[in-house]
C-alpha cells in the first residue's frame, strides 16, 4: 500500500488552492447574498483545467482522473462548498458523455464542457422520486428525427447556469414489465425545454438548484445517450461513482474548513488570559475534528482511487458519501461550538460550513438511502 | 532564440511561519515539517520570463540552489511555463552566504545557459531578505543589473524600458543587452499553475547538478566558501509599553506626536 500522494497530486492540490483563493474567495460573500452562480468563474475554471478532469485529452480535458478531482473538489470545497457541489456535478455531465457517447456526442460536447465555455448538469430527480428511480415519470417517445419528452425534474443542480444536461426518461417497460429508461443529452435551446423555480437552499448559496420542464420538448435523435433502456443504468453509475465520490470531496473539503477555521480560532481567543486551544475541553473537540476529518478524506481518496484503477467501487463510494458529509455536519457543528457566540455571526465562516454540511447530507442520495445499499452489502458478503 | 533565466529560491511557506522557531543552543532555525514555496518574488520574475516567452517566443530557465528533495517547487516553475530547470545541490554547497550562493549560481549560469539575455531574481527573498545575490550574480558574470524593477516594457523584445521604484523617485532605464533585473511585487501578477502545465511538466527537463558538475573554484562555495558568518541568530523580544499621558487635549496631542517622531513612528 502506498499512501503518499505523488508529485503531481501535491502540486495539484496547492494550484488549485491559489486558484481558490485567488478567483473563489472574492465571490464567497456576493454568493451567499445572491444565491447565483458566478458565470464568469466558469472561463477561469476551464482555463485552470477543473472542468476537464475527467474527460480524455482527445476531447479537450486532461484526463486527470478521479483521485486527482477528489483533491481538486475538496481544496475548491474549501473556500467555497458551492462551487464544489456545481463542479461535481459538472463533471457528473462529461463523464456519462464520454463512457456511452458517441464520437460525434463527445466531439460536439465535451469540448465546450471543458473549455470553460459552459457547465453541465445530471438531472434524474423528479418529485416523485429520485433514489426511488422506478417512480420516475418523465416520459420520451420517438416522434419522427425526434424525442418528444414530457416531465419534471427537480433539485437539479446547475439548472440555471448549464448548458448542457444528461437526463434520463422512461421510453418504454422492459421483458418483466418493469419501466425502462433511457438517457438523452439535452440543450437548453431544444424546443419544448424551461427552466422552473430557483430553490432558495439555507447551505449551498451560490450553487443553482432548480427545476427543469419538459414540455414536448423537442430532443434531436441522436441526442440519445447509450442504447434504448440503458438510462438507469447510465444514471445510477453516474450517481454511484461521479456524483458520490464528488460529494464526499465536497464533504471532505467542508472538514478541513472547519478544523482550520476551528484551530484558528482557538489560538486567538484569549480567555482566562490564555488562548482557548490551551484548554483541553477545546483540543478534544479539536481532536475529534481531526479524526473526522481524516477519515473522511482517506475514505474518498480510496474510493477515488479505485474508480481510476477501474475496480467496483459502488460500496466503496457509498461509504466515503456517507462518512464524508455526515463527518462535514460534525465538524462544522464542532468548529460552531469552539466559536461560541461568534458562530451565529456571518462574517465566521464556520456557520456557512455548518449549512453547506447539512444540504450535503441529502445531495446524491440520503444517508438512510447510503445505508440501505451498505446493509445489503454488509448481509450479502459478511 | 533568445533565452532568460530565473533564479529562484525555494524558502518555508510564509503561511506557516508561526510555527518556526530557533534552537536556543545553536541558534539553527526549526522548520517543523513546514512545506517549501516558491519564494513569492521569484514568481513574478518567472512571470516577465514567461511573458516574453509568450509575446517573442523566448526560451525560459529556471536555476536554484538547494537540497534536492525541493525539486517540487522547480517543478512548480515547470508547470508556470518554463521550458528547463537546473538545480545546483551538494552538501558542498550548504551553509553559503550570498556572495558563495551567487558565485554558484553565476557557475550553474555559464555552463547551463550561457547565452542568456536576461537573468530575472526576485528583488529579495522573504527569508533571507538580503537583496544582495542578484547583484553579485551580476558582478560574477560581469553583466550590468537594475534592481527594485516595478515596470518593464518590451516593445519589441530587444529593448527594454525599466521603471527603478526607489520609493521616493522612479529611475527610468532604457537598456539592450544582457542584465540582470531584480524584480518587485508591483511588477505583474504571476499566473496561476493550470493542470496542463502539471502534466507538461512532467516531461521537461529537471536537472540535479553537484559542485563538481559546475567545475567550481571549492574554495568560494559553502560555508567554506563564506565570507560572512551568521554570529548569532535569535529572536527579538517584543514587550508591550504602556504609558499615560495627561493633560489637556492638546498638550497631549503635541505630546503623543514628540514622543512618536523619537521612537522614529512618524
Amino acid at each position: 500500500m502506498d499512501f503518499k500522494l505523488s508529485e503531481r497530486e501535491e502540486l495539484l492540490r496547492k494550484s488549485i488552492a491559489e486558484f481558490a483563493q485567488r478567483e473563489i474567495v472574492p465571490l464567497v460573500e456576493e454568493m451567499e447574498k445572491t444565491g447565483e452562480f458566478p458565470r464568469s468563474l466558469i472561463k477561469k475554471m476551464g482555463d485552470i483545467g477543473l472542468l476537464g478532469l475527467v474527460t480524455s485529452p482527445e476531447y479537450g480535458g486532461n484526463g486527470m482522473g478521479f483521485l486527482a478531482r477528489a483533491i481538486a473538489i475538496e481544496e475548491v470545497s474549501k473556500v467555497s462548498g458551492a462551487v464544489g457541489l456545481a463542479l461535481q456535478v459538472h463533471h457528473m455531465a462529461c463523464w456519462p458523455i464520454e463512457t456511452w457517447g458517441t464520437e460525434e456526442q463527445k466531439k460536439k460536447y465535451l469540448p465546450r464542457l471543458t473549455n470553460g465555455e459552459t457547465l453541465g448538469a445530471c438531472s434524474i430527480t423528479e418529485p416523485s422520486g429520485g433514489s426511488d428511480v422506478f417512480g420516475l415519470q418523465t416520459t420520451a417517445r420517438e416522434e419522427g428525427n425526434y424525442w418528444i419528452i414530457n416531465g419534471r425534474k427537480c433539485f437539479a443542480t446547475n439548472s440555471h447556469v448549464a448548458d448542457v444536461i444528461v437526463t434520463v426518461a422512461r421510453t418504454g417497460e422492459d421483458e418483466k414489465g418493469r419501466p425502462a429508461f433511457s438517457a438523452f443529452i439535452v440543450e437548453p435551446s431544444f424546443p419544448g425545454f424551461s427552466l422552473g423555480r430557483e430553490e432558495h437552499k439555507m447551505g449551498f448559496r451560490g450553487a443553482f438548484t432548480g427545476e427543469l420542464i419538459y414540455n414536448d420538448c423537442k430532443v434531436p435523435k441522436e441526442n440519445l445517450l447509450g442504447k434504448i433502456g440503458e438510462g438507469l443504468r447510465i444514471g445510477l453509475a453516474t450517481v454511484n461513482r461521479v456524483g458520490r465520490s464528488g460529494m464526499a470531496s465536497v464533504g471532505v473539503g467542508l472538514c478541513y474548513a472547519s478544523l482550520e477555521e476551528a484551530s484558528k480560532f482557538a489560538k486567538e481567543r484569549v480567555l482566562y488570559g490564555k488562548p482557548i486551544s490551551n484548554l483541553q475541553a477545546i483540543q478534544f473537540m479539536l481532536a475529534d475534528i481531526f479524526a473526522l476529518a481524516e477519515t473522511a478524506r482517506w475514505l474518498t481518496y480510496r474510493a477515488a482511487w479505485m474508480m481510476d484503477q477501474e475496480m467496483p467501487c459502488d460500496t466503496e463510494m457509498t461509504l466515503a458519501k456517507l462518512v464524508a458529509t455526515e463527518n462535514a455536519f460534525q465538524c462544522a457543528r464542532l468548529a460552531c461550538d469552539i466559536h461560541g457566540g461568534y458562530s451565529a455571526i456571518q462574517e465566521y465562516p464556520v456557520q456557512r460550513y455548518l449549512r453547506d454540511a447539512w444540504v450535503s447530507i441529502p445531495s446524491g442520495g440520503t444517508s438512510q438511502v447510503a445505508k440501505v445499499v451498505l446493509g445489503r452489502h454488509v448481509i450479502k458478503n459478511f | 532564440m533568445p533565452e532568460a533565466v530565473v533564479c529562484v529560491k525555494p524558502i518555508p511557506d510564509p503561511k506557516h511561519w508561526d510555527r518556526l522557531s530557533l534552537d536556543p543552543k545553536t541558534g539553527v532555525l526549526r522548520r517543523g515539517g513546514i512545506p517549501t514555496v516558491i519564494n513569492p518574488l521569484d514568481k513574478h520574475a518567472l512571470e516577465i520570463a514567461l511573458q516574453l516567452k509568450d509575446n517573442f517566443g523566448w526560451e525560459v530557465t529556471v536555476v536554484s540552489m538547494a537540497p534536492p528533495e525541493t525539486t517540487q517547487t522547480l517543478r512548480e516553475a515547470l508547470a508556470m511555463g518554463a521550458d528547463r530547470a537546473f538545480l545546483a545541490s551538494d552538501r558542498l554547497l550548504g551553509g553559503a552566504d550570498t556572495l558563495a550562493t551567487a558565485y554558484t549560481l553565476a557557475g550553474l549560469i555559464k555552463k547551463k545557459a550561457p547565452n542568456f539575455q536576461m537573468i530575472l531574481c526576485g528583488n529579495m527573498s522573504l527569508d533571507g531578505s538580503t537583496s544582495q545575490v542578484a547583484p553579485q550574480i551580476a558582478h560574477f558574470l560581469g553583466v550590468p543589473h537594475i534592481t527594485h524593477v516595478s515596470k518593464i516594457e518590451a516593445k519589441d523584445g530587444i529593448t527594454f524600458k525599466v521603471t527603478m521604484d526607489l520609493k521616493l523617485a522612479q529611475l527610468i532605464l532604457e537598456h539592450q543587452g544582457p542584465v540582470v533585473l531584480a524584480v518587485t511585487k508591483e511588477v505583474n501578477l504571476p499566473r496561476l499553475v493550470n493542470i496542463m502545465g502539471i502534466l507538461a511538466a512532467e516531461k521537461k527537463p529537471l536537472e540535479v547538478l553537484s559542485a563538481a558538475d559546475l567545475d567550481l573554484d571549492l574554495s568560494k562555495i559553502g560555508q567554506n566558501g563564506s565570507p560572512t558568518r551568521v554570529r548569532n541568530l535569535f529572536m527579538p523580544e517584543i514587550k508591550r509599553r504602556r504609558e499615560i499621558i495627561k493633560g489637556e487635549p492638546d498638550e497631549v496631542a503635541e505630546e503623543l506626536i514628540n514622543r512618536l517622531h523619537q521612537v522614529g513612528m512618524l
